[in-house]
């Protein structure tokens, strides 16, 4: 028995607002007075799902319970006779696993977080990281950048030695000068060519020269 | 410059040689090249300065002498020719003792200045006595380094010599020969 309302039949309880709503209403049933018969019926049902729900109860529980400690002892069992370890190297592609695991991490960001650098250069043995450094070299390098010749001159070099290079500059900036001039006016366009064989020759030496030069020394 | 990259220059054999580092910076490029006319003029002119010098000195004291053995009546300056003489002579012979020990004259060694042969070793002793005697006779073949193209003076062109800027001060070395019978034998 239902009954379909139209918002207007509802609206005077205000328990619904809107418009067009549609308010299905289900009657309660007439109460009537229940027959022996019935009530017996009724009686026995409810005792009889009371009953079920019951069983099920305990049964549930006591398969769960079962279960709980069947199950890890026979995957026990079952683990114990397998090679687990041969399976996953025999079945499964650990080079792509690997792959994909390190495609999807930060490697240096993890390094950098998770690992003790400071610790690790502390026990590192360094006399073989020493003996790949060009030592030399570096000795060389830090000599000129530091211009240890210039502080050297600087500290034990008198004036005389400060003197005689600032004459030899100054006649080679005359010399250059003269040579332009000269140049100039013989109408040459390219630069004289001074570099000569000897053991001062410098960067700037001609491939065959230095040759010459090495097979000198 | 940072070491990387003064590495890739010792890489290609283009640092420096441990001995050039005792040059001043600004004068390292122009060492193993061929000086120009006005460092060697100057370096003459200082080589001829000590020469005067010396027979000044060498004039006085002759003069001194005879003064007190032969008594001559005050201090006689000898002839100005036995001068020019004793000078050339003084000349030539600092000249070919520089060239052939060191390669450089006492105004060589002032000016930073080396004088080499074609193959850029150092002159024998003929090379060296020619080449003063050249010099001595013919200063005016330096104004050719004014207008060579290679900063070569006529003596250069003749000789096949090299007037070099070298700042560098080194010790003779010893021949190697030598080095190896100085070792003490296993």
């Amino acid at each position: 028995m239902l009954k379909v309302a139209s918002r207007a039949d509802v609206a005077h309880d205000g328990a619904m607002s809107g418009s067009a709503e549609l308010v299905i209403v289900l009657p309660q049933r007439p109460q009537q007075a229940l027959g022996p018969l019935e009530s017996l019926l009724s009686a026995v049902g409810g005792a009889a799902s009371t009953i079920a729900v019951a069983v099920d109860r305990a049964v549930s529980g006591a398969v769960n319970e079962t279960l709980n400690r069947v199950v890890p002892g026979a995957l026990a069992l079952v683990l114990d006779r397998l090679d687990l370890t041969r399976i996953v190297l025999d079945r499964v592609d650990l080079n792509r696993v690997v792959q994909e695991t390190l495609d999807q991490m930060d490697l240096t960001e993890l390094v950098i977080n998770r690992v003790d650098v400071d610790r690790i250069v502390e026990q590192a043995d360094l006399g073989p990281i020493i003996d790949r450094l060009p030592l030399i070299d570096l000795a060389n390098y830090i000599v000129d950048e530091i211009d240890l010749p210039r502080i050297i001159r600087e500290s034990t070099g008198g004036i005389a030695t400060d003197a005689m290079n600032a004459a030899r500059m100054q006649s080679i900036g005359i010399d250059q000068a003269i040579a332009r001039v000269t140049d100039a006016i013989l109408l040459r366009r390219k630069a004289r060519a001074t570099t000569a064989p000897g053991e001062a020759a410098p960067v700037s030496v001609v491939p065959e020269e230095s040759d010459r030069e090495s097979e000198i020394r | 410059m940072k070491f990387s990259e003064y590495e890739s220059l010792a890489s290609k054999g283009q640092s420096l040689h441990v001995d050039e580092t005792s040059v001043p910076r600004e004068a390292r490029p122009f060492q193993g090249h061929r000086a120009g006319a006005v460092t060697r003029g100057l370096a003459a002119l200082i080589d001829l300065g000590l020469v005067v010098v010396t027979v000044v000195i060498i004039n006085a004291c002759a003069a001194f002498l005879r003064f007190i053995i032969v008594r001559t009546a005050g201090m006689e300056i000898p002839h100005i020719q036995w001068s020019i003489a004793l000078g050339a002579i003084l000349l030539w012979a600092s000249w070919t003792w520089g060239w052939a020990i060191t390669g450089r004259s006492f105004g060589g060694h002032i000016m930073g200045l080396r004088v080499v042969n074609h193959a850029g070793e150092q002159l024998g002793w003929a090379g060296a006595a020619v080449r003063a005697v050249f010099c001595a006779a013919v200063p005016i073949g330096l104004v050719w380094a004014f207008v060579s193209r290679k900063n070569r003076s006529l003596q250069d062109i003749v000789m096949r010599t090299s007037v070099i800027h070298d700042w560098v001060m080194t010790i003779p070395s010893v021949p190697e020969e030598d080095q190896r019978s100085e070792e003490p034998a296993p």
